[in-house]
């Protein structure tokens, strides 16, 4: 470290804030402090709800009506709060500049993105010229990484992609060359490969101002890879702070280390069973009294639920917030979160058969799309699915993975005859499905149980109605229901209540439950874990792991995170524009990867281990998926694929752009590497 | 764009054609326009009656009357009047009277719906914005008529109280009409001032209540974050980046209470006693004009869909994500 390190840019001591709430206040934020020294990096990690985003607004002074501050934030030295909001505006941008979580809504849709650009160059010069912005505003744009930024200038937020406008939303934050840069979940909303495009984004962004910066997110590989020191947040409050290596090597709460716990590991570092926290975290509407992670700390003793653990030095830098942080030293998270095994319902296995339960076979699916003219003739196809083919056997979980627009989502409709296929078939037990009579066989659980759980219906009934639907007696379809919410975890009171009282993590316990209730033999996971934090994640998990194997049920799972299929999956299939690019044994798949868009895929993907991560070689890949109405001709991956654009003798393009790749041996490349 | 427009005009021919078969149908059946002659005492000789049912083309089976009206309008011919009237010659008049009230009603409405729901948006809960809403529902709850009663009484008693015509309190012009072109519109306008007032106060609350929700949401919006992360002072971003975002689809919700407006020009003309659309409407309903109420109809159908039209082009000029097609 060198002397610039320990001069503090930003500081935030004993931060609380409060929001309005129908039942009075929350606060979310209960005395948070931390200091960001200059030129370094630091991670506030912490799962939804801990109140890291509302630390931020709370530094822009951009907390909604109604929010109640105390506390200091000092910007070098000047107090930030209590300043009138003109201000806060000059400190705005020009000393803190702030990146938004979701890029596409951070950009207001009337303007052009070369204003909105332009806008926050001549905030804080207001005697630029309009064309001089400009200018700036397009140089700015061009060190993000947006192509022809010259000629884009003039296009509106709707007309760029989604890691574009976070390249935008990056440049905004550059123009003023600001002090400090606070990054709130800044690749969350993106793909895996777009997001290592908006890491360098934002990397250069750093360089080039020479800002410090405030990394929020709750993606602990992110943190390693990015950070020099992390912050670890819980129910509105720091519970472990240390560098990046202390806080992932060594933690010493318990909290952070079921974390650490519960995160499926692409590099397979922990195949067994994932460590799971137990419960949910505390409603911040009334007082804590003692360590607020107590209920669903394994080690909490009478000490810990009556006497708040002031966050203390462990080891020099190193703070951490409990009682028994010395009991921490080496221990494993399994040490102290004992996995618990689910109570599982008493129905009998699925018999074992020879034959897959479920094959696709050439599914193709296309979409018209209209023109725009006086006929509104076709315009062309949208291409979702081409030519997938798989099949799936008792037992067994096939992971689909690839990134938005791969068509994993089509395909599960397919599967569900939620559509018809353009092309190809899917078997049911070697015959062809027919809509109704295989509902039974096969069911969905969805990405988001708060929208495909009836919010009218409790959860009971919720679980009850694919029975009673299907003609099995009330009093009997209510048994069933409670002993399968028994099953998924939710017992006793809780059959009675309405889906908005329960939390992400239950939801999706009760979606599972519901789509058990007709002793299915194939279940469609439709990125089942995708909306759920970490820690409820592992869970969710580990119940379906359970359920699979005394159910012997067959799992199509889909899903972005690689980690999470990685963790599940016996085999995987990698799609890439509606097409499987690599498929196979998932060991071999992640670890020996053979197409280069797995290669990169894999790459991307952050792992929360601060030293391997940064020993990493990645591969970045450059532009955005391709529109899937116009694909590229022969190998659809040729546009992006770094041996396309790099390694291939001209001979060697011809084929790739002229003829699509088979899949053959798993793979589906025509250079694949052996 | 063009292809979009020329789209939507033959959507729009359709339309008009079915809702315009509709209601004459409905219309025909609604009575007898040679009712009052039929009752007349003495009584009329049959062969005048024969005559004016050949007139008014009662001879004729629905389908053939339909047909004749509907091509007789693009020449100019829009069917006989029981009181014998030029209806082509009467209605385009009355129609430019009743276009100019309802034009400035709109601009009024529109100035009050957003001075009053962005300031209730910004003050929040606060007594402005209570007041506000108070006055809001009171409007709406207030029948138009009584509105327009009242404020004519009002404006009445203040003549007589200072003897002389402050503010005009009949007809859409005097008679005879001022010499010379300022006059004119002096006169025109002094005269539109009631009227104007009471269409628009009965039009606005609706939309003010719209501007505030929408501006609230909007400023909620992370792009007004955003746009105040970058320094930008509160009040510009207010205007340039909620304001402006929230206006959006105001254009829609004013396009579709056009008709709603020209329902409530009806009543005001008529306590104002103006010779517009109103009294065109109210006196061929009296008579059973058949032919009058049909041009009535057809014209205020023609402008509503015209205007929806133009509120979706001017939806697609202002947010560019709208993708005309």
């Amino acid at each position: 470290m060198t002397r610039q390190a320990t001069t503090e840019v930003l500081g935030v001591h004993d931060l609380t804030v409060s929001f309005p709430d129908e039942r009075g206040r929350v606060t979310a934020v209960r005395g948070v402090s931390w200091s960001l020294r200059a030129g370094e990096v630091l991670g506030v990690v912490g799962e939804s709800g801990c109140g890291k985003s509302a630390t931020a607004l709370a530094v822009m002074g951009l907390l909604p009506h109604g929010a109640r501050v105390g506390g200091s934030v000092r910007f070098r030295d000047r107090e930030l709060l209590g300043l009138r909001d003109d201000e806060l505006a000059a400190v705005r941008g020009r000393s803190v500049a702030m990146v938004f979580q979701d890029p596409l809504s951070a950009l207001n849709p009337v303007y052009s993105v070369g204003f909105q650009v332009a806008e926050a160059v001549r905030a804080h010069h207001p005697g630029l010229g309009r064309e001089e912005a400009v200018e700036r505003a397009i140089a700015l744009l061009e060190l993000v990484g947006i192509p022809n930024a010259r000629d884009r200038v003039a296009d509106y937020p709707h007309e760029f992609s989604g890691g574009m406008r976070q390249r935008v939303v990056i440049a905004i934050a550059m123009a003023d060359d600001p002090d400090v840069i606070i990054a709130d979940e800044p690749t969350t909303a993106l793909d895996v490969t777009i997001q290592a495009q908006v890491l360098d984004a934002l990397r250069t962004a750093r360089e080039q101002t020479g800002a410090a910066t405030v990394l929020i997110t709750h993606d602990l590989g992110v943190v390693a890879g990015q950070a020099d020191r992390v912050v670890v947040m819980y129910a509105g409050k720091v519970v472990e702070s240390g560098t990046v290596e202390e806080v992932f090597y060594t933690p010493r709460m318990p909290y952070t280390l079921g974390l650490l716990g519960s995160l499926p590991r692409l590099d397979g570092a922990r195949d067994a069973r994932l460590t799971p926290v137990a419960g949910t975290p505390p409603a911040l509407d009334r007082p804590i009294t003692g360590c607020a992670f107590a209920p669903r700390c394994p080690l909490a003793t009478d000490l810990c639920r009556t006497e708040e653990p002031p966050l203390a030095p462990v080891d020099g830098e190193h703070l951490a917030a409990c009682h028994f942080s010395a009991d921490l030293v080496d221990r494993r998270p399994e040490d102290v979160f004992p996995p618990r095994p689910a109570p599982l319902p008493p129905d009998t296995p699925v018999a074992e058969q020879a034959t897959p339960i479920v094959t696709a076979a050439g599914l193709v699916k296309h979409y018209r799309v209209r023109g725009a003219g006086l006929f509104r003739r076709d315009r062309g196809e949208l291409h979702a699915v081409c030519d997938v083919s798989f099949d799936l056997s008792t037992g067994e979980t096939l992971g689909l993975v690839g990134e938005s627009g791969s068509g994993k989502s089509t395909i599960a409709r397919l599967l569900m005859s939620l559509e018809d296929p353009t092309g190809g078939r899917v078997l049911l037990d070697g015959e062809p499905l027919a809509r109704r009579g295989h509902a039974r066989d096969l069911q969905i659980v969805f990405q988001d149980p708060m929208n495909s759980l009836d919010p009218r219906m409790t959860a009971a009934d919720l679980v009850a109605e694919p029975l009673r639907v299907n003609g099995t007696g009330r009093r009997e379809a209510r048994v069933r229901a409670l002993e399968l919410l028994r099953s998924v975890g939710l017992s006793g009171a809780g059959s009675e209540r309405y889906p908005h009282e329960f939390s992400g993590g239950q939801r999706q316990r009760i979606g599972i439950a519901r789509a058990l209730a007709l002793r299915p033999r194939v279940l469609v996971l439709d990125e089942p874990v995708s909306a759920l934090d970490v820690s409820v994640q592992a869970d969710v998990i580990n119940l379906l792991e359970d359920l699979r194997d005394a159910l012997g049920l067959a799992y199509l799972f889909i899903a972005h995170d690689l980690s999470v299929v990685r963790h599940i999956a016996d085999r995987v299939a990698v799609l890439y524009l509606g097409r499987v690019v690599e498929t196979g044994d998932r060991d071999a798949v992640f670890d020996h990867p053979r197409h280069p868009y797995t290669r990169a895929l894999v790459s991307a993907v952050p792992l929360p281990d601060p030293r391997k991560e940064r020993a990493r070689e990645r591969i970045v890949l450059t532009g955005d998926v391709p529109s899937p109405v116009d694909p590229p001709s022969g190998c659809r991956f040729r546009t992006r694929c770094p041996e396309y654009l790099g390694g291939l003798t001209d001979a060697q393009r011809a084929r790739c752009a002229g003829e699509v790749p088979a899949l053959l041996d798993g793979v589906a490349c025509h250079w694949a590497r052996p | 764009m063009l292809a979009y427009v020329l789209r939507r005009l033959l959507h729009a021919v359709p339309i008009v054609l079915v809702g315009s078969f509709i209601t004459f149908v409905m219309v025909s059946a609604s009575g007898d326009p040679l009712g009052d002659l039929k009752a007349k005492q003495p009584p009329v000789p049959r062969a005048v009656l024969d005559a004016e049912a050949h007139r008014m083309r009662l001879d004729q089976p629905v389908l053939e009357r339909y047909w004749h009206w509907l091509t007789g309008i693009p020449r100019g011919d829009w069917g006989p009047s029981v009181k014998k009237i030029d209806i082509g010659a009467e209605i385009w008049p009355r129609l430019w009277v009743s276009a100019r009230l309802v034009t400035l009603a709109v601009l009024l409405a529109l100035a009050l719906a957003l001075v009053v729901g962005v300031v209730s948006a910004v003050k929040r809960y606060s007594a402005v914005d209570y007041a506000f809403t108070a006055i809001g529902f009171l409007l709406l709850s207030m029948p138009a008529f009584w509105l327009a009663i009242l404020l004519k009484q009002q404006a009445i008693d203040l003549n007589q109280a200072t003897g002389s015509t402050l503010v005009y309190t009949v007809g859409e012009a005097s008679i005879p009409p001022p010499t010379g072109f300022w006059p004119t519109v002096a006169d025109v306008l002094g005269h539109l001032v009631l009227p104007t007032i009471v269409l628009a106060m009965t039009a606005f609350p609706p939309w003010s209540r719209f501007v505030r929700s929408s501006m609230i949401e909007v400023q909620e919006s992370d792009y007004v974050r955003l746009a105040r992360a970058k320094g930008i002072k509160r009040r510009k971003v207010l205007v340039r980046h909620a304001l402006r975002t929230a206006l959006v689809p105001l254009t829609t919700v004013v396009a579709l209470d056009l008709a709603v407006l020209f329902s409530g020009a009806v009543v005001t003309e008529t306590v104002f006693q103006w010779r517009g659309m109103g009294s065109f409407l109210l006196s061929a309903v009296r008579d059973k004009d058949i032919y009058a109420v049909m041009a009535w109809l057809l014209l205020v159908s023609v402008i509503v869909v015209v205007f929806n039209l133009v509120a979706d082009l001017l939806y697609a000029v202002l947010d560019r994500r709208v993708r005309l097609g």
